[in-house]
């Protein structure tokens, strides 16, 4: 069973406008390095990674508890993780997820795409955390990626740019891509191995989708995934943009929409890309009509606060107040830059020091994000 | 207390999108602004402020309460920006262009370090490079003493361009416009042995490296919604004959944006009249699909596109191999041509490159990075 909400397939809303998810996670690859199965024939040196099942969990817990568009609510999503596992929904039930392997993979994939072609009024929602091979195609790569016993070595990865070639035969109008999936580049295998994994799906020549955005990692190296036993760089970006880095206001209303969220996840990297010193970058790729998203309330962005020389930010208690709120406080000794979620409006940074005088900074927090470096 | 905004846009400044945001940060409107511009805009509030985008993709917020006239310069940008060196694993040191190396060396200051012009400039980490106009003629260049830059200045072909790198693990090539003001590339030594070579495009079309920047990020910002861009991507558009690229970016926009109005049939013009830029047959070919045009006249600039060089811009490339998917088993041989002759492509470059050599060990010890100057690092 992927299904990770509803409870039943019976339950699953068909004939209106929703949102339809498939979710992909991929920690455990039985063989390549470091995997319990028979090795791969060519593993391109790629190991088991941590974050990517956590990131899958965190994806369908976001879209169960914070998504939000009135037009088109929540409809359903299928949740593949490596290793399987059982997951606590935030109701308190608990769901058995299958493994992400390839035949899971596909027949978790039709599900959604059948889904998802009920209505135009629909959004289809992919993402897909793990290994990726970049050569002119992006291939990612299920579980069992690798498998000796299957002829093909590509026959367990998914070629996402085909794949969303051919999601544009389906009828759900806007249609989002996440590829959370480190672009590794083995050179000269990719080269010689002319990799041709399963697009799941086609198209005709003449099949129309109104929106379809793709949003890439575009991080190389393991490190860049994100840090041990926690959701990827990416998720974090994305979902902070979603909750409010990529918002902007319209008629009274805060919402994301498809060309807004690329600069979101873009500028929230870039705080990340300071603070843990990796080389973060996204590659959106927005086509066609702009389609809105979600509607965040109220918003929170990603903040980032510091100083600009090493003694100053070792010394540094840094603490962040808006109104009658509670301040938001990082002592001395914690890593610098701070950084965290804030509200919006008017917040007044203080910094306190052994060596410098305090200062106190008014700054307007507003999306994309809140950045301040103290001149010290 | 509503009113007027005037805002100007001070001389010297890069093209920039302005957006003006009420005091209860609703967006009152979008514009487009060059150099020595100016517009107005109505405002709920003079409590209105601005939000200027950078080419580079910063956002630089200008406030000031109760003013109704405004003038964006380039002083107020340069105070207000936090744009830092960019941090590696190394740390802090700066690894990338910036404006100011492009300041220094188009003032040939006294702290730069003396140039040497050369067929085949060579930078530090023995990279050799050459530069090369679609007749094979390899363009020269100058290397500063120290190896740590190379320059090319002033080209202008209405053909694409090609720059090869030779580096001890393998070449890169990158497809460029042919019209450019000036390349510049820089190689710094990062830890563990890799080094970094940086690569800035700025070209004789600012407009186009402006809207090639934001788009290569895919920060079109409601692009759809704001007839600026669309109007100046049009006149690039209509404007092909004499500047082929600028035109293909306008195009690419458009695409994007469905705005097959403001194409009219300019993208096949553009196709016809400069085959040696294969983006103009896949802008044509996409615009056919889109427009559910005659099939055989995709399958015509499709396969054209996939017969000659690859498309200078990255978007060019991607729409090539997906359409090549729409076309059955005649599209797959193609597209594994394309494949090959692609190697493994930087996708975040928004001009086509690609390692193309065999790297001579398994461990790739270069990296290259693509932009526009401008988007590069700086303003």
């Amino acid at each position: 069973m992927s299904l990770y909400w509803p409870d039943a397939e019976a339950d699953v809303v068909l004939g209106q406008p929703r949102l339809h998810a498939l979710v992909i996670g991929v920690g455990d690859y039985p063989h390549l390095v470091g995997g319990g199965g028979h090795p791969a024939v060519a593993n391109f040196g790629l190991q088991q990674l941590t974050t990517t099942p956590l990131t899958g969990a965190r994806i369908a817990e976001w879209l169960l508890g914070s998504y939000r568009n009135p037009a088109c609510p929540l409809g359903s999503i299928e949740l593949l993780l490596s290793p399987a596992a059982r997951v606590d929904r935030a109701d308190g039930a608990k769901i058995a997820v299958e493994a992400a392997k390839m035949d899971e993979i596909r027949k978790a994939s039709k599900r959604w795409r059948d889904r998802c072609h009920t209505h135009a009024g629909n959004v289809a929602w992919f993402y897909f955390a793990g290994h990726g091979l970049t050569a002119v195609k992006q291939h990612l790569l299920a579980s069992d990626f690798g498998d000796p016993n299957v002829g093909n070595l590509w026959a367990n990865s998914i070629d996402v740019d085909g794949l969303r070639t051919g999601m544009r035969a389906n009828d759900a109008d806007t249609q989002l891509f996440f590829v959370d999936a480190c672009r590794e580049k083995p050179i000269d295998a990719l080269v010689q191995l002319n990799p041709n994994g399963d697009p799941l799906c086609s198209a005709s020549l003449f099949d129309q989708v109104a929106s379809s955005a793709a949003y890439h990692a575009a991080a190389d190296g393991m490190k860049a995934y994100g840090p041990a036993n926690d959701v990827t760089f990416f998720a974090t970006a994305l979902l902070d943009a979603l909750d409010g880095s990529a918002a902007f206001k319209q008629q009274g209303t805060w919402r994301v929409d498809t060309h807004f969220l690329g600069a979101g996840i873009a500028h929230v990297l870039d705080i990340l890309r300071l603070v843990h010193g990796e080389p973060l970058t996204c590659n959106p790729d927005p086509d066609g009509k702009v389609a809105t998203i979600h509607f965040p309330d109220p918003p929170l962005i990603r903040a980032a606060v510091y100083c600009q020389t090493k003694q100053a930010n070792d010394e540094s208690t840094i603490s962040l107040q808006r109104g009658a709120d509670p301040p938001v406080s990082s002592a001395a000794g914690e890593k610098r830059p701070w950084t965290g979620r804030v509200g919006l409006g008017s917040w007044d940074i203080n910094f306190t020091f052994q060596s410098f005088p305090p200062v106190t900074r008014k700054e307007e927090a507003a999306p994309p994000v809140l950045r301040w470096e103290e001149p010290i | 207390m509503s009113g007027t905004l005037k805002i100007r846009s001070g001389p010297g400044m890069p093209p920039t999108t302005i957006e003006v945001v009420s005091p209860d940060l609703e967006t009152v409107g979008r514009v487009w602004l060059d150099a020595g511009q100016s517009t107005a805009v109505e405002v709920p509030s003079e409590g209105s402020f601005l939000r200027v985008y950078l080419p580079s993709g910063e956002i630089v917020t200008l406030k000031d309460p109760g003013k109704l006239d405004r003038e964006v310069s380039l002083s107020d940008l340069m105070s207000k920006s936090r744009r830092r060196p960019r941090k590696t694993t190394r740390g802090d040191e700066r690894v990338s262009l910036g404006v100011a190396d492009y300041e220094r060396l188009e003032a040939h200051g006294a702290d730069a370090p003396a140039e040497i012009a050369t067929p085949k400039p060579r930078l530090a980490g023995d990279v050799e490079l050459l530069l090369s106009t679609m007749n094979n003629e390899a363009v020269p260049g100058s290397v500063s003493s120290d190896g740590a830059t190379a320059t090319y200045r002033d080209i202008h072909s209405m053909e694409p361009a090609e720059l090869q790198l030779h580096t001890p693990d393998g070449r890169f090539c990158v497809r460029l416009p042919g019209q450019l003001e000036r390349l510049l590339l820089r190689s710094v030594a990062l830890d563990d042995g890799l080094r970094l070579v940086s690569v800035g495009v700025r070209t004789t079309n600012r407009q186009a490296d402006t809207l090639g920047g934001f788009g290569a990020r895919g920060d079109y910002h409601s692009a759809g919604a704001m007839a600026d861009w669309a109007d100046r991507a049009e006149e690039m558009l209509y404007s092909k004959m004499a500047d082929p690229f600028g035109a293909v970016v306008g195009a690419y926009l458009l695409l994007r944006l469905r705005r097959f109005d403001q194409m009219r049939t300019w993208a096949r013009n553009l196709a016809d009249s400069w085959p040696a830029i294969p983006d103009g047959s896949i802008i044509w070919a996409w615009q056919l699909i889109h427009q559910r045009g005659a099939e055989a006249e995709i399958n015509k600039y499709l396969q054209r596109a996939a017969g000659g060089e690859l498309p200078v811009f990255t978007e060019g490339l991607k729409l090539l191999v997906d359409g090549l998917g729409l076309l059955g088993k005649t599209g797959a041989e193609l597209q594994k041509k394309v494949s090959e002759q692609a190697g493994v492509v930087l996708w975040d470059s928004p001009f086509t490159a690609f390692r193309g050599g065999r790297a001579a060990s398994g461990d790739v010890r270069v990296k290259l990075e693509v932009g526009y100057a401008e988007a590069v690092e700086g303003l």
